[in-house]
């Protein structure tokens, strides 16, 4: 209490003439133009005229809660995959290439087949081999890396993509007098992709695995959080696949997955930078028109049930570590800005509650914060903390409980949320400067909130909140008997 | 069905909309825009302080970016991370005129984002808040920055997350790898690579920091730039109000160290790892100053060696033979002294020796035998397209030309560059390759879980081991 008494005075002393942060905005909104075409692809096109340049960025609503049991890590294999090129680009004759393809994998699934089988190791390597065969006939029709570096040659820059849970994203930037590259490049692959050199880049899948989660302590912490967080609902697999299951997955279950989920009408591209947007769409048309419409893909229908518990993973390690998860609600739900605000409030900055008291004053944490997840379905709240020099994880964990139950008796005040509400404001700004990530948010809440023009008008909704809001969602959703706990501890010697 | 008729009339290129559909592999661009980059005017304040301004009205904030002569290579080893923990304190523990809890509660009650760090060259702090509030925010944050109150209960705290921070430097065997290589090529008590150890946090006292503050933080070794949505003249007054009167102080600088400190002879040297799954494969030796007259030619070179989508070690390790994910090359120059050559592979445990020789392989070949004109045209027009990705976030071109200036380079180095890279031809490349690449020169670590590796590391060379724990 004196703490925040001591602050206000503070401030007071230091900053008589300062004003409340204004409610400063800026209309970048009516600058937005959509466009959407026949097969239901949308498109936003965002003026920007600063540099020679243009962003791209593609969200198709696909990701890994797609995936059922025994297939988890195909979205993301996908998305490895459709690098590989198209039936144009990346071959050099995709009429005998496609036959060689479908004769590997017709060689892929008899060896593995014998292998499940436990056939005697003469089949099994007779097989092998044969595979091998097969492999290098139809790699003798690859142009490798073709698609890639039409785009690299053409000035493509931070050519990538990501996948998560909800979707799969493929973005870059060019020079903006190449737009029509884009156009003609991406069209080709939402329609034409053909997933050569399969087995290989399954391999890169596997590694990249290795790096994240197998071969890094915390990585394989936070795959067990996800895990028992989730019970029923996809939301509990991991983006990157179990490894066995990615290393089952066939060709034919990347193909049947792609020709479900990539529909026109669950994509959304956003278009930022030098370009007119009149010229935009009339490429647009040509060129994405020619995607067929196809069937909506099948909705998720699985709800995660209430939890009616602690959860908890305990894991051994070389230092200790806490992960504390709370259930919250979908991206689009109202209470989610009032979240977003009471983590301000919590762990954003030194002077936030947690960090004063269990880094500075406690010195229980050498850091801590909340990492948020906001997905189509459900959402997030989890805290992570690094204990200090000589604490456990358990102890970190009593002191942050025992911080949300002092948040009842020492109610958030005005002042904290006026701060808070300026941390959020600046942050709010601070991505839409750059190109790509303005077209990054203009998708995902295009397709996985409330629709693309909710992201200006958060700003002058943000507002609204008051103290008793985040009161309300920190006791309805900071329920320390319905947590999930990862923690590593130090093995005794 | 419609697959096959789309793809048809793509290759007929038949119309669909109102505009022709063309096959990307035909498109023909200019190879280069022309374009005018973000103006940055330059001033100097009466005390001397050099100062950089970018304007950018399209949303209401302000960055303010402070680049201080003051990094580690001006700290003697046995007090490595003192100029870290000045950063720190001077970010988190106020100044005398606005105490530690005063200066914190003002900055956060306004959603200011003020961060700071020392590197091995230079000290950054970055200020970031809404435009409305920086004429009562840069005040507060330019008196930590001159006259840092430098609270010993903050001091406590930042010794004890340092302590933290070493205790878990090998949790991960990928950091191990990085942190390794760094300080065999560059020598274990070099100020780009050497760590904070518990020892070096007991020599560092608050006198010791005082004493460093007072001889590096001085108006000629400070350069301030200031991007956004603000007014230049009412900015360049506050500035001056703020910073006008800071007298040059009556003392030496401390010197400047070098970054390389008796780095490890070349060779293999391995931390065994057990239980590691996969291998982390580091290898390299230094790299060039950025005045050197190869650098436009090292730009070509690494494009091809591990820069981009068609390079050597991607199209090898990863694309043809998908051993890794994570691979890459890069030839990092320095302004006053050479950065380093550097290729880095993680690969599964069982093909760390194929991983291995085929990034040596790969290094062999480019010396002895060059690019070829193939990849010289594709990194040519790859770089020369790619150029004005540069100058999109003008903040970032602020930052960049502040750096120059600040090491007494000319500004607009890297705007003079597309004329020099666009004449060379693959004999001036490959000329540059030949003298420049060097294999016996390289330091290789392989850091893993040797029992399971598909040979021993001995093929590659003479091995030495390092313990992680003491090294």
């Amino acid at each position: 209490m004196r703490r925040w008494t001591a602050f206000a005075v503070g401030v007071l002393l230091v900053l008589p003439a300062l004003v409340r942060s204004a409610d400063t905005n800026v209309d970048l909104k009516s600058r937005v133009v959509v466009h959407e075409i026949e097969n239901g692809m949308r498109f936003l096109i965002f003026e920007r005229h600063d540099a020679p340049l243009v962003s791209m960025n593609i969200l198709v609503k696909a990701g890994a809660a797609n995936e059922v049991t025994t297939k988890t890590g195909i979205a993301h294999l996908l998305e490895h995959l459709a690098f590989k090129g198209t039936q144009t680009i990346g071959t050099t004759d995709y009429t005998s290439e496609r036959k060689a393809l479908e004769e590997l994998d017709a060689a892929f699934e008899a060896y593995h087949s014998a292998l499940r089988k436990g056939a005697d190791s003469a089949t099994v390597a007779a097989l092998y081999t044969e595979f091998g065969n097969k492999q290098e006939q139809a790699s003798g029709y690859v142009v490798q890396a073709e698609f890639s570096e039409i785009y690299e040659r053409n000035g493509g820059w931070g050519l990538n993509a990501s996948t998560s849970l909800d979707y799969t994203h493929y973005y870059l930037t060019l020079p903006s007098n190449r737009f029509e590259l884009w156009c003609a490049m991406e069209s080709d692959r939402l329609n034409n992709s053909v997933f050569r050199e399969f087995y290989s880049e399954r391999d890169v899948v596997l590694e990249e695995r290795r790096m994240w989660i197998d071969n890094n302590p915390y990585g394989l912490l936070y795959e067990e959080l996800e895990s028992i967080a989730y019970k029923a609902h996809s939301y509990g697999h991991p983006v990157l696949g179990y490894y066995d299951d990615v290393k089952n997955l066939s060709c034919q279950d990347v193909r049947t997955f792609y020709e479900t989920y990539y529909v026109p009408q669950c994509m959304t591209a956003a278009i930022v930078g030098d370009v007119d947007a009149d010229d935009a769409i009339e490429l647009i048309d040509t060129y994405f028109g020619r995607i067929p419409s196809r069937p909506d893909p099948p909705e998720l229908v699985t709800t995660e049930p209430p939890q009616p518990g602690i959860r908890r993973v305990e894991m051994n390690g070389r230092s200790p570590h806490l992960w504390m998860n709370f259930h919250t609600v979908p991206a689009e739900h109202p209470d989610v800005l009032s979240l977003e605000l009471l983590s301000i409030v919590l762990t954003s900055g030194p002077s936030s509650r947690l960090y004063r008291s269990l880094v500075e004053e406690k010195k229980m944490a050498s850091d801590l914060g909340f990492h948020r997840g906001n997905f189509a379905q459900a959402g997030y709240m989890t805290l992570v903390g690094y204990p200090m020099k000589g604490k456990t994880a358990a102890q970190l964990e009593e002191a942050v409980l025992d911080e949300f139950m002092a948040l009842k008796e020492n109610p958030i005040t005005q002042e904290e949320l006026d701060a808070a509400k300026a941390r959020w404001k600046v942050w709010f700004y601070s991505p839409l400067s750059s190109n790509l990530s303005l077209a990054f948010f203009l998708c995902w809440y295009d397709r996985c909130k409330g629709g693309w023009s909710e992201l200006f008008d958060r700003i002058e909704e943000v507002d609204k909140i008051t103290c008793q809001d985040l009161m309300d969602v920190s006791e309805h959703y900071l329920d320390p008997e319905k947590r999930t706990v990862a923690t590593m501890e130090v093995k005794d010697e | 069905m419609s697959r096959r008729i789309a793809v048809l009339l793509f290759s007929l290129s038949l119309t669909w909309g109102t505009a022709e559909i063309k096959d990307p592999r035909s498109m023909d661009f200019p190879p280069r825009l022309e374009f005018t980059p973000h103006e940055v005017t330059r001033f100097t304040l009466s005390d001397g302080v050099q100062v950089f301004f970018v304007l950018d009205h399209e949303l209401p904030i302000v960055d303010v970016h402070f680049l201080v002569k003051a990094g580690e290579d001006r700290v003697p080893a046995d007090c490595a991370g003192l100029a870290e923990i000045l950063a720190d304190l001077i970010v988190d523990g106020g100044s005398k005129r606005f105490p530690k809890y005063v200066f914190q509660d003002s900055l956060d009650r306004f959603g200011v984002s003020f961060t700071g760090y020392a590197g091995t060259d230079q000290a950054v702090f970055n200020l970031h808040l809404l435009s409305e509030h920086i004429p009562h925010l840069l005040p507060l944050v330019v008196d930590a920055i001159r006259a840092p109150a430098l609270p010993q209960n903050q001091l406590k705290l930042c010794r004890k997350q340092y302590l933290t921070d070493y205790e878990g430097r090998n949790d991960d065997p990928k950091y191990i790898a990085s942190r390794v290589f760094y300080k065999l090529l560059y020598g274990k008590q070099s100020p780009e690579a050497r760590e904070v150890t518990p020892s070096c946090l007991e020599n560092i006292t608050t006198k010791k920091i005082k004493g460093f503050h007072q001889a590096t933080y001085r108006p000629s070794d400070i350069m301030i730039g200031v991007e956004g949505d603000f007014d230049p003249k009412e900015m360049l007054d506050l500035l001056e109000r703020c910073l006008g009167d800071w007298q040059e102080p009556n003392l030496e600088s401390y010197p400047e160290s070098s970054l390389y400190i008796n780095p490890a002879s070349p060779g293999v040297y391995l931390v065994q790892w057990p239980g590691s799954v996969q291998s982390s494969i580091y290898m390299g030796h230094k790299g060039l100053v950025r005045s050197d007259p190869g650098y436009p030619e090292s730009r070509l070179l690494v494009e091809v060696y591990g820069g981009g989508w068609y390079s050597r070690l991607l199209h090898e390790i990863r694309i043809e033979r998908g051993l890794a994910y994570a691979v890459s090359g890069s030839i990092s120059s320095g302004f006053e002294e050479p950065g380093e050559f550097e290729g880095m592979c993680l690969t599964k445990s069982e093909k760390t020796l194929e991983a291995s020789k085929l990034m040596l392989g790969i290094i062999s070949e480019l010396k002895t035998e060059g690019i070829t004109q193939h990849e010289l045209e594709l990194a040519k027009d790859s770089w020369l397209a790619s150029f004005p990705s540069y100058y999109e976030d003008p903040g970032e071109v602020l930052y960049d030309r502040m750096d120059y200036a600040g090491h007494g380079y000319p500004i607009d180095f890297w705007d003079e560059l597309p004329d020099k890279i666009e004449p060379l031809t693959r004999e001036d490349v490959n000329r540059f390759a030949s003298e420049f690449l060097n294999p016996e020169e390289l330091i290789i670590l392989v850091v893993g879980d040797t029992t399971s590796f598909d040979g021993s590391v001995s093929e590659l060379g003479q091995v030495t081991i390092i313990d992680p724990e003491v090294y």
